[in-house]
């Protein structure tokens, strides 16, 4: 375990000073994340009670369950996600190349916008302008503000990397660096391929799994991976076990990871070679999971059992075991076997949902929870809140991601298999679907869960944020209960 | 592990190799497919949408329809779309040609409506248009049990001034939802498209490559069977 | 905890972001020395990676579907069934029926009926020039008719205009072909299909150069 830090050593005044200069768009971007990321829920609940009771809302154009299921899925990536990821990759660029960032008022400027873009896309879906494309809901006057938005905030943290002071570059940074380098482009081919100047047919659907699969793998994945990877080590004091092979499994995830999209249209009128060749080279994607599992999980277990206590800890722990359940799952149900039955189903949604949250979501609030409390100079107010908060996730997510794979399940059998005997007809659609209920009702209470969770989450982040604002003065981050990090 | 330039330049490659491989590749294939000419029938497939149903897509995509409904129907023995009557023949890459904005979907949380135009939903054998209007107004009359939320916010209540309008729709309806007397209830213009979209739905034309299918290997069988599924 | 455990992490000294560096610096630049049983792992993932990509290739040519852009099932080979995926024969009688009805062709005159206008255009149901030889009626359509012409034992006096390619119509052979075949058929008419080979042949072989219209003498001189 780390020794604490003691606030004259001379590696932990310069920590704070980098700490400091983070401290602005730090907050501004984990508040922000926070907001959106309660409004998401608040949505996806609307969402998951309309799939139960229709009825709801049901006169209110604004709120149709069309409408709300692409905002909130929208706003979960470019709202939560994004702003959570934007906190993360600053933070741990500074931390890792000791640099200070520079001018920090720019990015949240930069923030500014973006979440402004994120604002006027949401309304936009909800009032009616939306693309309809999966992971690029956002109207098409809204790309323009955040791609713009996005470069300058991604400048900012690869000047910070360029400004390195120490001489040797960890593994986390090759993951930050490949998730700030590739979005950019696979957002703007996608924004013109798709929006700007739509290709033809089926191109649409192949350049949309493409960037949908771009956007999970390298940017949430090149983010979270490079925080699981600084905090294993960080939390558990000890460096990363075969950390030698760390680099063989970022570079087959580089070299593979972009081809595994099409994976996703298995019996889709593109051309069948497309979806094998992505099915095969999908494949390769397990060799990086088993480089990934076994320079985290061996590290993570070498926690003493004051670490394992701790929030961050867990959240970490969690989101690395969710990462590695999710990538497999996502290759298997890629199989054409697994697909003809479960494509269209919730085992999808519950896929995404164990992506999405399990990891990232995990990885984001592990990381955050370390780096509010340093950056603000205080420790969290409520720390009962923060165990409330992991609990309510670790519960929510599961039973959700579980309630999901089992309905997915019923429904895929529902809807691509006869039932047993001579001259079955097919089950009704919407026999299927009321078989249902109980797995999305508990879906839906699981995201009552998870919305209570992210309520605590929020305030105590309020509640530092506008400590920290107003006494102005940050203080030497040694006080943290959060956990005990240089 | 310092070598910074090395890395960008990895990074580049495999995001080009990547972006040649499913985009650029296929852009040259699938993506300059031609319209099919069909030399008996003077015409070249697949026909443009009508405009009203054009419009009509546009309704479909901006009221989030996608979330529930893919428009893709699965070869036959993958799946079951075939026994559900969900199209004659699987869906192929030249169905969707002209298409601004192609929405196959993910999710079917509905059926399938890549040919719900075909269909013979048109209950009490009437145009289907009508069947439509019910089952937007109030999805229980027509599918009891549905989770489709109602869109009655697609239909406009308002006072009979004059004569009553042709398009009125409240003799579709039972007592519960009539409106009060001297009101009439009537689709709006967006109800209008969306429904003429829905109805433009079917992909009828026999293109070659809908014959392109597995046949188990039989001697002599198998350029039957391929005939008969060309059909 | 197995020795092989203690050795697969380092503490980070101070713990700082500095010691951090160093000692994973440390680990990249130097490959653990190969104690009892540490190369394993390197050994097992290659044997991974490579029975993944004998795995995935297998999977690949297996599922290939011809690397065909219009294979939609992944089972389906076009070389085995190469003859299956060919575009639909073009049905003569539809085609020329829809040539005949062509605005300001054929119809115009001789009336979808085929019956013509008696005293002004002849009828081509039962016509003896329509059912008869098709070497005339070939070079009849490619380049027009003048002068006087008895049909059905009525005498037309008229003209009319050629259809073939070079015409003012520039239909292909394709299309003449078509059209004869079609009023060949059509009406109660009976007479054999017309080879689009002997429309190329009467064009550009047998009446090759020839750009003005035919009288019913020059005609009748050809069997």
């Amino acid at each position: 375990m780390a020794s604490p830090s003691s606030p004259t050593s001379p590696a932990s005044a310069e920590g704070a000073s980098i700490d400091a200069s983070v401290r602005l768009p730090g907050l501004y971007f984990a508040a922000a994340a926070a907001v959106w990321l309660v409004v998401g829920t608040a949505l996806s609940l609307i969402a998951a009670f309309k799939l139960h009771s229709p009825a709801f809302l049901a006169d209110c154009e604004w709120l149709t369950y069309g409408r709300v299921r692409s905002a909130e899925s929208a706003l979960l990536i470019y709202g939560w996600g994004f702003n959570a990821a934007f906190a993360m990759a600053i933070w741990l660029m500074a931390r890792l190349a000791q640099a200070e960032v520079r001018r920090p008022v720019t990015l949240v400027v930069a923030g500014g916008f973006w979440n402004l873009g994120v604002l006027v896309g949401t309304l936009g879906v909800l009032g009616g302008h939306g693309t309809a494309v999966e992971g690029l809901e956002f109207p098409s006057y809204v790309n323009a503000i955040l791609f713009v938005s996005y470069a300058w905030i991604a400048i900012w943290a690869l000047l910070t990397f360029r400004a390195r002071r120490s001489p040797h570059v960890f593994i986390s940074q090759w993951y930050l660096l490949l998730a700030l380098l590739w979005f950019p482009w696979v957002f703007s081919l996608a924004h013109l391929l798709l929006v700007v100047d739509p290709v033809q047919g089926v191109m649409q659907p192949l350049v949309q799994t493409w960037y949908t699969h771009s956007l999970g793998l390298f940017w949430f994945g090149g983010i979270g991976v490079a925080a699981l990877y600084y905090l294993t080590t960080k939390l558990t004091g000890r460096s990363i076990a075969h950390y030698h092979l760390s680099p063989v499994g970022f570079w087959l995830l580089v070299i593979f990871g972009g081809w595994a999209g099409p994976a996703r249209l298995v019996g889709a009128p593109v051309p069948a070679w497309v979806v094998s060749l992505s099915i095969a080279l999908s494949f390769l994607l397990l060799v990086v999971l088993s480089v990934w599992a076994c320079n985290l999980v061996p590290t993570l277990s070498r926690a003493s059992a004051a670490v394992r206590q701790d929030p961050a800890y867990r959240f970490i722990g969690v989101s690395v075991l969710a990462l590695l359940v999710a990538q497999t799952a996502s290759v298997l149900l890629s199989l054409r076997s697994a697909a003809e039955l479960l494509q269209f189903t919730f085992v999808h949604t519950a896929l995404g949902q164990l992506t999405q949250y399990g990891f990232f979501s995990m990885a984001a609030f592990g990381t955050l929870y370390v780096l509010v409390p340093r950056i603000a100079g205080r420790s969290w107010p409520v720390p009962g809140l923060v165990g409330f908060h992991f609990w309510s996730s670790l519960l929510g997510c599961a039973t959700s991601v579980v309630a999901l794979a089992l309905a997915g399940y019923r429904q895929g059998v529902g809807l691509n298999r006869l039932p047993a005997g001579d001259g079955a007809v097919p089950v009704p659609v919407i026999e299927i679907l009321q078989g249902l209920q109980p797995y999305l009702f508990t879906h839906t209470s699981a995201l009552v869960l998870l919305a209570a969770g992210h309520v605590a989450f929020l305030v105590n982040l309020g509640w530092i944020a506008s400590a920290s604002c107003s006494c102005g003065v940050p203080v030497t981050p040694s006080l943290s209960n959060a956990s005990k990090v240089a | 592990m310092n070598r910074i330039a090395l890395l960008f330049l990895g990074l580049f490659a495999a995001l080009a190799a990547s972006w040649t491989g499913v985009i650029l590749v296929n852009q040259g294939s699938v993506g300059a497919l031609p319209r099919v000419v069909d030399a008996n029938e003077g015409l070249a497939f697949p026909q443009p949408l009508p405009g009203v149903a054009q419009q009509g897509h546009l309704v479909y995509q901006d009221l989030g329809c996608v979330a529930c409904h893919t428009q893709q129907v699965r070869r036959a023995g993958f799946g079951i779309d075939n026994k559900r009557g969900w199209g004659e023949r699987h869906s192929v890459a030249r169905d969707y040609l002209l298409e601004p904005r192609v929405l196959i979907g993910t999710h079917r949380i509905g059926p399938d409506l890549r040919n719900v135009g075909q269909r013979k939903d048109g209950q009490e054998g009437r145009d289907g248009r009508e069947w439509h209007y019910r089952h937007l107004y109030d999805p229980q009359l027509t599918s009891p049990g549905s989770v489709m939320p109602p869109f009655r916010f697609l239909f406009e209540t308002r006072r009979i001034v004059g004569e009553p309008s042709p398009k009125a729709i409240q003799a579709l309806l039972p007592a519960w939802h009539q409106p009060p007397a001297g009101h009439e209830i009537v689709p709006t213009v967006r109800a209008e498209r969306l429904v003429s979209y829905l109805l433009s739905l079917k992909d009828t034309y026999a293109y070659p490559e809908a014959a392109n299918v597995y046949v188990a290997q039989t001697e002599g069988q198998s350029g039957a069977a391929a005939e008969g599924a060309h059909k | 905890m197995s020795s092989q455990d203690q050795d697969s992490t380092r503490p980070l000294g101070d713990g700082s972001d500095a010691s951090l560096q160093a000692v994973h610096a440390d680990l990249a630049a130097n490959k653990p020395e190969p104690k009892d049983g540490y190369s394993v792992l390197p050994l097992f993932l290659l044997g991974l990676l490579s029975a993944l990509i004998f795995v995935g290739s297998i999977y690949f040519v297996h599922y290939r579907g011809g690397i065909d852009p219009l294979v939609y099932d992944e089972r389906f080979d076009p070389k085995k069934a190469a003859k299956t995926a060919t575009v639909a024969a073009v049905d003569p009688i539809a085609a020329g029926k829809r040539l005949y009805n062509q605005p300001g062709a054929c119809a115009t005159c001789h009336q979808a009926t085929g019956l013509g206008v008696p005293g002004v255009f002849p009828p081509l149901a039962a016509s003896e020039w329509v059912t008869g030889s098709d070497e005339r009626l070939i070079r009849l359509v490619l380049h027009g008719l003048v002068g006087e012409i008895k049909v059905k034992g009525n005498t037309y006096n008229g003209a009319m205009p050629g259809f073939g390619l070079g015409s003012g119509f520039n239909w292909s052979d394709e299309k003449v072909a078509h059209v004869l075949t079609y009023i060949r058929s059509e009406w109660g008419n009976a007479a054999p299909a017309v080879d689009v080979a002997k429309v190329t042949a009467a064009r550009t072989q047998a009446a090759a150069g020839r750009t003005k219209p035919w009288t019913a003498v020059e005609l009748e001189a050809i069997p």
